[in-house]
C-alpha cells in the first residue's frame, strides 16, 4: 500500500481533499449480504479533476456516494474535506454535504423553481451568505453557465443541456470545496456533453475546486488530469495516472 | 436558507389545478363545520331565547318538569306561601301548554305554544305586550309571534296598520291583536302570548290553581342564590327553584341529554373535519410522493431532514389558510339562507371563527404529519 500521507507531500502543498484506504462496502447483512468495493485506495488532491470510470457494476456509483456522505462507511478509512467518514452519524454527513457541489447524472431541478432560484436554493444553503448576496451570485454562475437569458425559466422549459448547466451552476453555488459529478452527460449528445462538462472543469478550475467525475463517456476522459479505473469493486492496477497539463486561470 | 413556506408556496403554486382541488377539498371541510357547529349553536340559541328574557330572579318549576316546553304543572298555593319571605318582592304565575292553532287561510291545524301571564308588568319580557296590556285585558285576545313558522299563515302581514285577526285557537275563537317576538326552537314551530285568564279559557280542561312557572321577584340587594335555598325549603320537594343562570343551564342540559342533536351535529363536524383531513393527506402524499427524486436530491445537497419536513408541514398550512377563508365566506351566506329557511338564530360568532379555523389548521397538519412519512423513503443515496 502506497503511503498517502507521502504522497500528499510530494505534491507539495495541501493535505488531499479526499483520502481514501482500505474501504470495503457490502449491501444487505448475512448471508444475503453483497460485497461492492474491495480494498479500495484513492486520493484526491487540491485544484485536480478525475475521471472514474470502467464498466457498470463496478463499484464507481458507491464509492462516490461514500465519499458525498450519501451512504455510512464501516470498513476501512476514509477522510473527506478533512473529516473522518468512518462510522458518521447522520447530520455529520448533512455538514459533509453541505460542503459538496453535486451534479447528477438527472438534473434534478426543482420543476417548480426557476432556474435562478434553483442556483439561489443551494446558495443560501450558507447561513453565512446574505440572501441579496446569494441572489447576485447565483446570476452571475447562470451567466458564466451562459444562462444569463434563461433565469426565470423553469426546467420544463429549458433543454436537456441546459438543464445540465443549471445543475453545474446549483454546483457551484455554496462555494463547495469538491465537486462530485455522477455521469453528468448521459442525458447528452456529445457536443453539448463535452460543453457541459468543459464548463465544469473551466469553472472549478477557476475556483480551485476538485473535481471527482464518474462517467464512461470515452469522447470526455481527455478533460481529466488523471483517470481511474475501477473494476469488479477494485482500483484497477494497470491504470497509469495520465497526467494532462493543468490548466490555470 | 430559503424559507420552507416560500419553497412550499412555489410548489403548491406550480400546480394551479392541483392547487385548486385542494383548497375546494378544505373548503368543503370548513364549510361543514361551519355548518354543523352554527347549527347546534342555533339550536341552543333559540332554546334560551324565552329563558333570557325572564326578569324575575327566580324561577320555580315542578320538580319533575325536565324543560319549560314540556311543564309538569303544580299547585299556585305554593307560590303563594312565598311573599312570607321576607327577601321575596312578588310573586307571578305562568300558565305553559300546546294548543291547536288552525290556520285561518288553509283551515289546516298545527301546534302552538302558549305562555298564559299576568299582562300587567310581567316578569317575562315579551316585545309589543307592554303597549297591549290592556287589550290583554279583553277576553280571547293573543299575542302573536312574528317569528313562527310559515304554516300559521300570513299574521305578520295582515296585522299591519293595526288590524286584529279572527283565528280559531283550541277550537275557540280569539283575536291576534298584536304581534311579538319569541322565535322557533327544535320542538316549538310557532308561539302565542296572552293573559292568565285567557289562557284559562283557551285550556278548559287545565284548573286555575294547577300553574307551570312561577317567577319571584326579589328586593333589592339581597342575594338570589341564597334565597333560592331558603325558598326550597319552604317549598319542599315538590318544586325546584332556580337562578336566573340555573334555569338557562338547566334548559340546555335538557336539550342535550334528551336529543340527539348534539350527536348528530358534533357528527357532522367530525365528517366535515375527517373529509377534509382525507383530501389535504391524499393531496399531500401525491405531492411527496411525486416529488420524491428532488426531495432526495435536496437530501443529497444537504438539506436536513428537519426542513423538509418544515416543507410539507407548511404546504399544509398554506392549504388551511386557502380553504379557510373562502369556506368562512361560503358559510357566512349559507348561515344566511339556513337562518331564513328554518327561521333559527343561525349567526357567525368569533369563537367559532377561530374554533374552526384552529381545527382546520390542526386537520391540516396532521394531514401533512402523516404524508411526510413517506419522505423517509427519500434515500438521497439512490439520486446518484
Amino acid at each position: 500500500m502506497r503511503d498517502l500521507r507521502s504522497t500528499a507531500e510530494v505534491r507539495g502543498s495541501e493535505e488531499p481533499v479526499v483520502i481514501g484506504s482500505g474501504i470495503d462496502f457490502s449491501f444487505g447483512d448475512g448471508e444475503s449480504s453483497k460485497q461492492i468495493l474491495f480494498q479500495v485506495d484513492l486520493e484526491i488532491r487540491p485544484g485536480e479533476v478525475v475521471i472514474l470510470n470502467g464498466p457498470s457494476g463496478g463499484g464507481k456509483t458507491t464509492l462516490l456516494t461514500l465519499i458525498a456522505g450519501l451512504r455510512t462507511l464501516r470498513h476501512g478509512r476514509l477522510r473527506v474535506l478533512g473529516e473522518e467518514l468512518l462510522n458518521a452519524a447522520p447530520a455529520e454527513l448533512v455538514a459533509i454535504r453541505r460542503r459538496i457541489g453535486f451534479v447528477f447524472q438527472a438534473h434534478n431541478l426543482l420543476e417548480f423553481l426557476s432556474a435562478h432560484r434553483n442556483v439561489e436554493l443551494v446558495a443560501r444553503l450558507d447561513p453565512r451568505i446574505a440572501p441579496t448576496e446569494a441572489r447576485e451570485r447565483s446570476r452571475e454562475l447562470l451567466e458564466a453557465v451562459g444562462l444569463g437569458h434563461r433565469l426565470d425559466y423553469h426546467p420544463s422549459n429549458l433543454s436537456g443541456g441546459q438543464k445540465q448547466r443549471v445543475a453545474i451552476a446549483r454546483a457551484l453555488a455554496a462555494n463547495p470545496e469538491l465537486v462530485l459529478a455522477d455521469e453528468p452527460t448521459a442525458s447528452l449528445d456529445g457536443k453539448s456533453g463535452r460543453d457541459v462538462v468543459e464548463l465544469l472543469r473551466d469553472l472549478a478550475k477557476r475556483r480551485g475546486c476538485p473535481v471527482l467525475m464518474v462517467t464512461h463517456d470515452h469522447r470526455i476522459q481527455d478533460v481529466a488530469d488523471r483517470i481511474i479505473t475501477m473494476e469488479d469493486g477494485r482500483i484497477t492496477p494497470a491504470t497509469e495516472p495520465r497526467i494532462h497539463e493543468k490548466i490555470r486561470v | 436558507m430559503f424559507p420552507s413556506a416560500y419553497l412550499a408556496w412555489c410548489q403548491l403554486s406550480h400546480g394551479r389545478i392541483k392547487l385548486i382541488v385542494a383548497s375546494a377539498g378544505v373548503v368543503v371541510a370548513v364549510l361543514l363545520m361551519l355548518m354543523q357547529l352554527g347549527f347546534l349553536r342555533a339550536a341552543y340559541d333559540s332554546t334560551l331565547i324565552v329563558p333570557r328574557r325572564v326578569s324575575a330572579d327566580l324561577i320555580i318549576m315542578s320538580s319533575k318538569t325536565p324543560s319549560m316546553f314540556r311543564p309538569t304543572s303544580w299547585s299556585r298555593r305554593l307560590l303563594y306561601r312565598l311573599p312570607a319571605h321576607p327577601a321575596v318582592a312578588s310573586v307571578q304565575a305562568v300558565y305553559l301548554g300546546n294548543a291547536k292553532w288552525r290556520n285561518p287561510w288553509n283551515r289546516e291545524e298545527f301546534s302552538i305554544f302558549v305562555y298564559g301571564l299576568e299582562p300587567f308588568r310581567p316578569l317575562l319580557d315579551f316585545e309589543g305586550l307592554p303597549e297591549r296590556r290592556e287589550l290583554m285585558k279583553l277576553p280571547d285576545t293573543v299575542l302573536f309571534d312574528a317569528g313562527s313558522r310559515a304554516n300559521f299563515g300570513p299574521v305578520s302581514k295582515e296585522l299591519e296598520g293595526g288590524r286584529v285577526l279572527p283565528v280559531e285557537v283550541n277550537r275557540r275563537r280569539v283575536e291576534v291583536v298584536g304581534l311579538t317576538r319569541a322565535g322557533v326552537t327544535i320542538g316549538v314551530d310557532g308561539n302565542l302570548v296572552t293573559s292568565d285568564t285567557n289562557f284559562l279559557r283557551l285550556f278548559p280542561e287545565r284548573h286555575v290553581g294547577r300553574i307551570d312557572l312561577g317567577l319571584v321577584e326579589l328586593k333589592p340587594g339581597v342575594s338570589a342564590g341564597e334565597v333560592a335555598v331558603e325558598l326550597a325549603a319552604m317549598l319542599g320537594p315538590e318544586a325546584r327553584v332556580l337562578t336566573r343562570s340555573r334555569f338557562q343551564d338547566h334548559e340546555l342540559k335538557f336539550l342535550r341529554e334528551n336529543g340527539p342533536i348534539e350527536f348528530i351535529f358534533m357528527m357532522g363536524t367530525a365528517v366535515g373535519f375527517f373529509i377534509g383531513f382525507v383530501i389535504v393527506y391524499q393531496i399531500l402524499h401525491t405531492d411527496v410522493t411525486n416529488h420524491l427524486p428532488q426531495f432526495a436530491t435536496m437530501k443529497a445537497i444537504g438539506f436536513a431532514d428537519g426542513y423538509l419536513l418544515r416543507l410539507v408541514l407548511s404546504e399544509g398550512l398554506l392549504l388551511a389558510v386557502f380553504g379557510f377563508f373562502p369556506g368562512l365566506g361560503l358559510a357566512t351566506i349559507l348561515y344566511e339562507v339556513a337562518g331564513r329557511v328554518t327561521l333559527l338564530p343561525v349567526e357567525m360568532t368569533l369563537d367559532r371563527v377561530v374554533l374552526v379555523f384552529s381545527l382546520t389548521i390542526v386537520m391540516c397538519l396532521f394531514s401533512g404529519a402523516i404524508a411526510v412519512r413517506k419522505l423517509r423513503a427519500a434515500d438521497p443515496a439512490d439520486v446518484f
